[in-house]
């Protein structure tokens, strides 16, 4: 009995200390961006924090680094890109999942392959042809792009979900009067729902933190997104202002962190899809 | 007009298997025609052929007169049970019956009152608004019926829909879609893999092996003429009986080391006439093996009871009886389709040279495991085949 | 594959392009806009990378000249190349063996019933989702030399100062770290997730017979687990490999080139040096090697849904 106590706090023991490191960077950049500039460099930091000092630090960031700006900019590349990956995504990946064609296995693994393309072996040429067609600094400069890299993975997560629905399915909309494409959207797409959710989100994380290739096509402060934007102060070597930098980097996590908690059950989903079933 | 014909249809698979060999059928008007066979015999690519959710690889298939091959499923006036239902999840029952409608113009009343008209005929009445998550196996096959019907379509064809349901649920609604096809007189075509179903349900039967038709008849016929051994042997429960005789001067029958005196006349006998001297499989039916009594001339089989099932109305006797088993790639095949035991049991007789026959007692009949009894055969009912070919004797 | 299968095969397809199920329009409709996209921005990018890593960009002339394969013998003749490779390497191959290991661990640990553990689990989502950007500030400010918590930490147990991003020796194994940091939840994941979908009665048997946890775990779990800790670490190996974006947010390739990858090499001769085919020339590298571990993924995916069946 008491050696399965022991077990038992060992256990809570060990539960608290992984809590601890996946939360305590977390904690610290929130602690930071608490602090006035100064105040950084006390080891351990003290938790004393002043209301004043807080809300000077996020006007700083929000007004006049522009971050609004940013969050309304990466809202939109992000949306769109993701709805127009799944525009073209979603069909592509149900025709690979039921249509019989000539090297319809080989045609599927090039584009899931697309997904471990390493993005430097492609952002300059994309970053050219984005100049060239002369779309720098505006989004469907970064949506263009982005849907590309989203796409892969897009078809890789919904195939997985299509493959789940029984063949029998298309078969009774067929007799009962749909064409393949009408069945498509009639009867398919609503099944397939928490695939199209599943992927969604899997885009948008990916579009939301994406900068190597966005950073060479956004200049102007305006059209950049939240890792675009903020890079420069993010990056830098040491940061002058730790304090400011800290509250931008909250700021980006933020977002990221309430929506990962309302979807969390979906991104354990997307994550094993294809893997396990 | 629901004619539906099969006309040389062949169908060939991409890696290469031939589900489907040259298969001639008519089927006519009003018809309910069912297509029986062990798995893997063709009997479902055939209909999904009908269908047109396969392609038709040789041959052609006409419904009511019209070539169809090349016409998508949505343009051929058909519908289909599936066996797994195939009930959109995410409709109603309501939506689910009337999607087909819908899909082919119908305004949204019609749509509504035809839904209803046949919720009714179907007691689906209460479930319309459920999805079909919230059904029991029976009510899902009840929409899955009705959304078949309530389109009125010129043929229905139907995937082993009641494969999914328990023993009693199964006869029930067995008799439900033979009312409902008897009343609505629509052209359909049934697969199953049960043969008490095709044999209760069908007009006529077709019996499929290896994606060949192996006989088409009313069931009466398919049950006392069987065509071949391997109709003889997959249709009836228990099946056929089957042995091996050889056929001696002076109108006897070797069996073993018994000998039985044929019928002075009928078919059997004709049959035998010409093969004097050969080896054939000889087939008796349960209900033609009775206890030996005194007073009748039946030609009587000795042999050693090895096992009884007691059913209640009648006794199923197992009797081991000294005879050569008949073993071909028929019976292989069907004792395969019911289990391994069944083919090891083949198996066994093979390498004895013993043979397990089956005989229907009546109620309350003495017998025991173990005892030697004395069994008259009603050899007037009797089956011949060629041990070679197969094929029933006399037959053509 | 006789010619006797091959024959049927063809004169079933060309019967299929006509088949009443399925029409070559719709083909084209439902597959063309996607494969269109692609051609367009990942084909036709990769072709023009690979037509650059055969040539030379003169900035001021603003052209390009043919060079041959000048672009890979300098490539293969420098020293920084190779060192760069090894740091690749290292970063990939020691970062996700350690990542496995831990998330299996944690897979098995997770596994037992604990209250709370639910919350804890998600929590371990959290770092996989962060921009690599941000994570980078977040280690850099934990690991600050003069202020950083984890020195303090490290003093206070009686170590040493440790420089763990300035010390070139060091600040390889400080990005290995991170990176576990960040993608131990990924593996832990997907392994988890295959442990709950395993049938139970296998481990009650086991149990029944007498078998303890390390045996059980050892002789029964693991096994069974194993397509899936497969698949984790193949998947994370290609991603490891083309990593670019911890590198610059965290230490800028530095100190002296200690921690630079492959992908931060080809970034920085292509953007920052403008030596796009030099640069090119490194991407087609990685993209050879991506590919074979492409290859290998597939396999094993593939291992997998046989498993299943």
């Amino acid at each position: 009995m008491t050696l399965r106590f022991a077990g038992r706090t060992i256990s809570y023991v060990v539960l608290l200390l992984i809590a601890a490191v996946a939360l305590a960077p977390f904690l610290v950049l929130l602690i930071i961006s608490f602090k006035a500039r100064i105040d950084v460099l006390e080891v351990p930091p003290t938790l004393h924090f002043d209301w004043s000092t807080i809300s000077e630090n996020y006007r700083i960031v929000m007004h006049d680094d522009g971050f609004i700006t940013y969050i309304k900019n990466s809202l939109i590349v992000t949306f769109a890109s993701t709805a127009l990956a799944l525009a073209i995504g979603v069909p592509a990946a149900y025709a690979f999942s039921r249509l019989e064609f000539r090297g319809r296995d080989n045609w599927a693994s090039t584009i899931l392959s697309f997904r471990f393309m390493p993005p430097v072996a492609v952002a300059i040429p994309i970053f050219l042809m984005i100049q060239y067609i002369g779309l720098t600094d505006s989004y469907l400069g970064l949506i263009l792009p982005y849907i590309a890299f989203s796409l892969p993975l897009v078809v890789w997560i919904m195939i997985g979900f299509f493959d789940e629905i029984p063949r029998e399915i298309d078969d009774a909309a067929m007799v009962d009067g749909c064409t393949r494409v009408g069945l498509l959207f009639r009867v398919m797409l609503p099944l397939v729902r928490p695939g199209i959710l599943v992927s969604a989100i899997f885009g948008q994380i990916f579009i939301w933190n994406e900068f190597l290739v966005g950073l060479y096509i956004i200049n102007s402060q305006d059209r950049g997104t939240i890792p675009i934007g903020a890079s420069s102060l993010l990056t830098t070597e040491s940061p002058v202002d730790w304090n400011i930098a800290a509250a931008v980097g909250i700021l980006t996590v933020i977002p990221m962190l309430i929506f990962s908690l309302l979807v969390q059950r979906w991104i354990v989903r997307g994550i094993t899809a294809g893997t396990v079933r | 007009m629901g004619t539906v014909t099969f006309d040389g249809v062949g169908k060939v698979f991409p890696d290469g298997t031939h589900a489907v060999t040259d298969l001639g059928l008519e089927v006519a008007d009003g018809e309910f025609l069912v297509l029986v066979g062990p798995s893997g015999c063709g009997k479902t690519t055939a209909l999904r052929m009908v269908a047109g959710l396969e392609t038709i690889t040789r041959g052609e298939i006409r419904i009511a007169d019209k070539v169809v091959n090349d016409l998508e499923p949505r343009r051929r006036d058909i519908a289909m049970v599936f066996q797994n239902y195939a009930l959109y999840p995410h409709m109603t029952v309501a939506q689910n019956i009337g999607f087909g409608l819908k899909m082919h113009g119908f305004t949204k009343s019609e749509v509504e009152r035809r839904v209803n008209e046949i919720a009714a005929v179907l007691d689906l009445g209460d479930l319309l608004a459920r999805k079909p998550r919230a059904l029991s196996g029976g009510q899902r096959q009840r929409v899955a019926m009705g959304r078949a019907i309530v389109r009125n379509p010129a043929v229905f064809l139907m995937d082993e829909p009641l494969s999914n349901l328990d023993a009693k649920l199964r006869v029930q609604m067995r008799a439900e879609i033979s009312r409902i096809q008897r009343e609505l007189r629509t052209t359909t075509i049934y697969v199953t893999h049960d043969q008490i179903e095709a044999m209760t349900m069908g007009d006529r039967v077709v019996v499929m092996r290896k994606g060949r038709l192996q006989q088409v008849d009313v069931p009466q016929v398919l049950y006392d003429h069987p065509a071949n051994l391997f109709v003889a042997s997959f249709i009836g429960s228990p099946s056929m009986n089957l042995f091996q005789g050889e056929v001696a001067a002076g109108g006897m029958l070797q069996v073993g080391t018994q000998r039985l005196a044929l019928p002075r006349d009928g078919v059997f006998a004709r049959e035998l006439a010409t093969q004097a001297g050969r080896l054939v499989a000889v087939g008796v039916r349960p209900e033609w093996i009775v206890p030996a009594s005194s007073g009748d001339d039946r030609p009587r089989l000795r042999g050693t009871v090895v096992m009884t099932e007691a059913l209640g109305f009648e006794v199923l006797v197992h009797v081991e009886i000294d005879a050569a088993p008949v073993v071909t790639s028929e019976t292989i095949e069907v004792a395969l389709d019911v289990d391994a035991a069944a083919l090891a049991d083949l198996e066994a007789e093979r390498s004895k040279q013993r043979t397990m026959i089956v005989a229907r007692f009546p109620a309350g009949s003495p017998v025991r495991a173990g005892e030697t009894i004395e069994l008259g055969l009603d050899l007037s009912h009797a089956q011949a085949f060629d041990l070679e070919s197969g094929l029933a004797l006399g037959a053509g | 594959m006789t010619s006797a299968t091959a024959a049927p095969r063809r004169g079933a397809r060309e019967k299929r392009l006509a088949s009443p199920t399925q029409r070559r329009g719709e083909a084209f409709f439902l597959l063309g806009p996607c494969v269109l996209y692609l051609v367009v921005f990942s084909i036709y990018p990769l072709v023009v990378s690979l037509i650059r890593s055969f040539q030379d960009y003169d900035t001021r002339k603003n052209s390009w000249r043919w060079i041959g394969t000048d672009n890979y013998s300098q490539l293969f003749s420098s020293s920084d190349f190779w060192s760069i490779v090894e740091h690749t390497l290292v970063f990939s191959v020691a970062g996700v063996f350690i990542q496995v290991t831990l998330g299996t661990a944690l897979a098995l640990f997770f596994n037992q019933r604990l209250r709370g553990s639910a919350i804890v689990r998600g929590l371990l989502i959290l770092p996989m989702l962060i921009t690599p950007v941000v994570v980078g500030l977040m280690w850099r400010a934990l690991l600050n030399p003069e202020w950083g918590l984890v020195n303090w930490v490290f003093i206070k147990l009686g170590f040493h100062n440790i420089g763990w991003l300035s010390d070139p020796g060091t600040a390889l194994r400080t990005l290995i770290m991170v990176d576990v940091w960040q993608w131990t939840p990924f593996v832990f994941v997907i392994v988890y997730a295959r442990l709950q979908a395993l049938p139970q009665d296998v481990f009650e048997a086991s149990a029944v017979d007498g078998a303890n946890w390390w045996r059980r775990t050892r002789y029964i779990t693991l096994p069974l687990l194993l397509p899936a800790i497969l698949f984790a670490a193949v998947f994370r190996g290609i991603d490891a490999f083309r990593t670019f974006d911890l590198v610059f947010g965290l230490t800028n390739g530095g100190p002296v080139q200690a921690t630079s990858t492959l992908s931060y090499e080809a970034f920085q001769n292509g953007f920052k040096y403008q030596h796009y085919g030099y640069a090119s020339a490194i991407s087609y590298v990685m993209l050879i090697v991506a590919a074979i571990g492409v290859t290998v993924l597939f396999k094993v995916v593939n291992v997998r849904r046989e498993d299943v069946s």
